[in-house]
């Protein structure tokens, strides 16, 4: 693919959305084409302006005169709130009144060569770009006797300033996650590269919305096909609007019907840069702090920034550990079913004993009771992550008392059922990022259990496991390192070596393999 | 498109047989009676078998503590053992389970008369385990043994089993077998079965208790003598089957224990003569736990300590030799396998020995040598006085 210029719009030229009735056919959401501006008189000029953005009361225009040459006459049209007042005033208006326009030259070349002082000025008479820069905090001048206007930066809104992610909390490492703004987060990524190999290319998505985008990757470190693919299908996008990185997700992604994610999401700067020096590749959206990574191994939702910046030992620790609550949060429901209900005989006769007498006077088999509990486990968590904190209270006495306490008081359910949903929910909980998918996972599991015992459930597993293997991200099999057969494929697997010994790359990811010669080695 | 009606065809059918094939074993725990000890009697009123199943009842009510504790005795009778188990059902609201089975109590009569009846149910039903071990009542029935009270375990079953357990790992006092181990040896040549017996231990003023007794030996399968309590030990010497117990010396050095750490019995035979001799190699690492002798006993290097070790040598030899002579003399059955041995050893002599091994075995002559290690004496020497 070729990029030219500074911004690439897909999704231009095709007009696929039926046009409302009574539409300004100027104002279509397709853009304006090669339209340029009517005419060399400024009135005319900016009635024209103004009819695109009528019923747009923010838009502000300004008429001036220089006190100089009273036919020297502008207008400046932007948008109140998204320019930066003071910019506008100092840069722009300042010394458009106090400088001396002379006879018969260009007022708007004059203008962005030798008046203005903003830091980018441009003279242009298509009207595709002085309409982008108005929406987009950019003060655009009309003048007089000029068939084109400056559009000059003047950007300036309020957002929100760098904060940790909330999703992405650690004990050791940065601190500082992406904020809503493209160019914050482009400077925070270049502030951790600081080398020319580091690669960004814009975009823009949603024929509406016109939502700026970024591509990033080391040029001599990336998986050119991952690459390739990933543009090929980016220009494949014709979406009205675009507002979190969500949506390219679902349009780009492998098994887009699949619960597995096949593209990573991250708030922090440095996973991002770690993840570009593996050769993977980045897409920042505009109004989102959440950034993609591809491809996506299956593995990196076990994998921690913090394991990283961690000792080693530590870090593999807690990489196992998620990896066996995993296996637990899908498992124990299924395997209790498959034990209690299918082979008794495989349970020692005291907890035989225990559970049995647990269950007395229950009413409900195991496989509904345990399927219940499960939903209302599910129902709990959910409604704590979506009520308003000073609810807290409430949820954790009906979830402690309610549904604990209560109900095993009440014979409603066996005691035992309590602590397998609290160890599958508690599990669950320890690999954030794969949620989702392990609710799934849990309870295809246990339906496959409750059907056919511990038979089923290796069935399902087996399954499960097999879809897992068959799926890819951008052309790498997402489980790709798992069956890997060198030491150094399994360098930052299951456990992760310390940092001396990471000599590769990950393998079928980058195409530069050696990640570093030599190292500090103690005698 | 096609796939996607090929995909649903397949999901349809895969719905279809797995409904329809229901929950095939599905069962609720407490639909369930856990039947944790069996004891077979002979049967009145014309059935040939009379059957006590201990069983766990679950009550939901109750204090903490007593909560599927209370053992619960049904009765059924049939004319053969799985008859008797599904007879019970009259008596039992719920299927009987039979995985955590302990053990099954044989009366002396049913013994007498041949276990291999018995045996056969238990062998081939899908639940019970081929590790449930059997016992013979020293009493008159089986049946009494359950209803007793137990002093330490949850129900009489968990207390028999339990003791089986520890008497065998730590004090030699008995030779639990398993089910297949009881099978094998009675399917196989020159080998007797043994099994432990148990009896109810009455004292006058004191609440009867159950207890291991003497060890009940049959000819084939059916019961013919029992085996005295202090004979066990040494019979499990010879059949190798030491794992942690005691060496007590007794009078020939009072106040000296020994602990053994492993023990292991080699078997040879010398088949020159008319009958096989049997001589029997004892290799043993035991510990001196108890040493109240004095002097300098403690210190291995000293002559009085190798004087402790003959002692313990003298004991084992005497004691397995005795129990040999025992049994030739009183059953005449080789419940020790030599037959088995040398079969395995010497198999074209054993086509001629086999035909009247019980015969030959009595006459057999056995000789035992033990080797024992003295590892350590849990006294600390001063190292002066050791040199």
């Amino acid at each position: 693919m070729h990029f030219c210029g500074r911004y690439i719009c897909f999704g231009g030229g095709q007009p696929k959305e039926k046009r409302q009735k009574g539409e300004c056919p100027l104002s279509s959401p397709n853009g304006f084409g090669d339209a340029r501006l009517p005419s060399d008189r400024l009135e005319e000029n900016v009635r024209y302006i103004g009819n695109l953005f009528a019923g747009d009361d923010t838009l502000q225009v300004r008429t001036l005169s220089s006190p100089s040459d009273p036919a020297a006459r502008f207008v400046l049209v932007y948008i109140d709130g998204m320019v930066n007042n003071k910019l506008l005033n100092e840069d722009v208006i300042r010394p458009l009144l106090q400088h001396r326009f002379k006879k018969g030259e260009s007022l708007t070349a004059a203008v962005a060569q030798s008046v203005t002082l903003a830091d980018s000025a441009e003279c242009t008479d298509q009207v595709e770009k002085i309409v982008q820069g108005i929406v987009y905090g950019d003060t655009v001048l009309f003048a007089e006797g000029c068939a084109d206007a400056v559009v000059m930066n003047t950007k300036g809104w309020k957002m929100r300033s760098i904060t940790e992610p909330e999703s992405e909390r650690v004990l050791r490492g940065p601190r500082e996650g992406f904020n809503e703004s493209l160019l914050t987060n482009l400077t925070m990524l270049h502030r951790k590269l600081r080398t020319p190999d580091l690669k960004m290319r814009y975009m823009t998505f949603g024929r509406r919305t016109r939502t700026k985008a970024c591509v990033c990757y080391l040029n001599s470190v990336v998986n050119r096909g991952a690459l390739e693919e990933l543009q090929r299908r980016l220009k494949k996008i014709n979406i009205d609007g675009v507002l979190d990185t969500n949506y390219l997700v679902e349009e780009i992604r492998d098994s887009p019907y699949s619960a597995v994610k096949t593209v990573g999401v991250t708030e922090r700067p440095d996973v991002v840069a770690g993840k570009l020096l593996e050769g993977r590749v980045a897409l920042f959206l505009d109004g989102t702090p959440d950034v993609l990574t591809v491809p996506h191994l299956f593995v990196e939702h076990f994998q921690s920034d913090e394991d990283y910046y961690l000792n080693f030992m530590f870090a593999s620790i807690g990489r196992f550990l998620r990896i066996l609550a995993f296996t637990l949060s899908t498992s124990t429901p299924a395997i209790y079913v498959a034990m209690v209900n299918f082979h008794q005989e495989m349970l020692p006769t005291p907890l035989l004993i225990s559970i049995s007498s647990a269950r007395r006077g229950v009413p409900f088999p195991t496989a509904l009771e345990i399927t219940f509990m499960l939903i209302v486990f599910e129902m709990l968590r959910e409604s704590g992550a979506r009520m308003p904190g000073i609810m807290g209270q409430t949820l954790s006495i009906v979830g402690a008392l309610v549904v604990g306490q209560a109900a095993v008081d009440a014979k409603l359910v066996s005691a035992p059922i309590i602590i397998i949903v609290a160890l599958t929910g508690i599990t669950g909980l320890m690999v954030p990022r794969l949620k989702g998918y392990v609710i799934l996972h849990r309870f295809a599991l246990l339906f496959f259990s409750c059907v056919l015992g511990l038979y089923g459930y290796l069935l399902g597993e087996l399954a499960l496991l097999a879809g897992l293997f068959g799926m890819s991200s951008f052309g790498v099999p997402i489980m790709a390192d798992t069956y890997a057969h060198t030491a150094q494929d399994y360098k930052d697997l299951y456990y992760r070596v310390p940092w001396k010994d990471m000599i590769l790359r990950p393998q079928f990811l980058s195409r530069n393999k050696v990640r570093q010669t030599g190292g500090g080695r103690a005698k | 498109m096609r796939w996607k009606r090929k995909a649903a065809a397949l999901l349809e059918s895969a719905l279809i047989a797995l409904s329809f094939s229901g929950c095939f074993s599905y069962h609720e725990l407490e639909n369930m009676t856990i039947v944790t000890a069996v004891a077979v009697d002979e049967g009145q009123n014309g059935k040939l078998y009379h059957l006590s199943f201990e069983c766990l009842n679950m009550s939901s009510g109750g204090e903490e503590g007593q909560q599927g504790t209370q053992p619960v005795i049904l009765e059924s009778e049939g004319n053969s053992i799985f008859d008797g188990v599904r007879n019970a059902l009259t008596e039992a609201s719920q299927k009987l389970y039979f995985s955590d089975c302990q053990e099954v109590i044989l009366s002396r009569k049913i013994a007498q008369k041949g276990i291999r009846k018995v045996l056969n149910w238990f062998l081939s039903d899908a639940e019970t385990r081929v590790t449930l071990r059997f016992v013979v009542s020293e009493e008159p029935t089986a049946a009494e043994l359950l209803n007793q009270k137990q002093k330490t375990a949850q129900t009489p079953a968990f207390e028999i089993s339990g003791a089986l357990e520890e008497a065998y790992a730590d004090s030699l006092a008995c030779l639990p077998l398993k089910l297949y181990e009881i099978n094998n040896i009675l399917s196989e040549e020159g080998d007797s079965l043994t099994l432990p017996g148990v009896r109810v231990e009455e004292k006058p003023g004191k609440p009867a208790w159950l207890r291991l007794g003497r060890t009940a030996v049959f000819r084939d399968d059916r019961l013919i003598g029992w085996l005295p309590e202090n004979q066990v030990p040494y019979f499990l010497f010879v059949r190798n089957r030491v794992q942690n117990g005691l060496i007590v010396p007794g009078s020939r050095m009072p106040g000296v224990t020994f602990e053994i750490v492993e023990s292991k019995t080699d078997l040879d035979f010398s088949l020159s003569g008319s009958v096989p001799s049997a001589e029997l190699h004892i290799k043993s690492q035991v510990t001196a736990d108890e040493l109240a002798t004095g002097q300098e006993n403690g210190d291995l290097n000293s002559p009085a300590f190798s004087e402790l070790e003959k002692n313990a040598r003298n004991t084992v030899e005497a004691g397995v030799e005795s129990v040999v002579r025992y049994v030739q003399q009183t059953f005449g059955v080789d419940i020790f396998g030599f037959g088995c041995k040398i079969s395995k050893k010497y198999p074209s002599e054993w086509k001629k020995l086999s035909k009247n091994w019980d015969g030959t075995f009595r006459r057999m002559k056995c000789r035992a040598d033990a080797e024992i290690k003295v590892r350590n004496t849990s006294k600390l020497v001063e190292r002066d006085a050791a040199q």
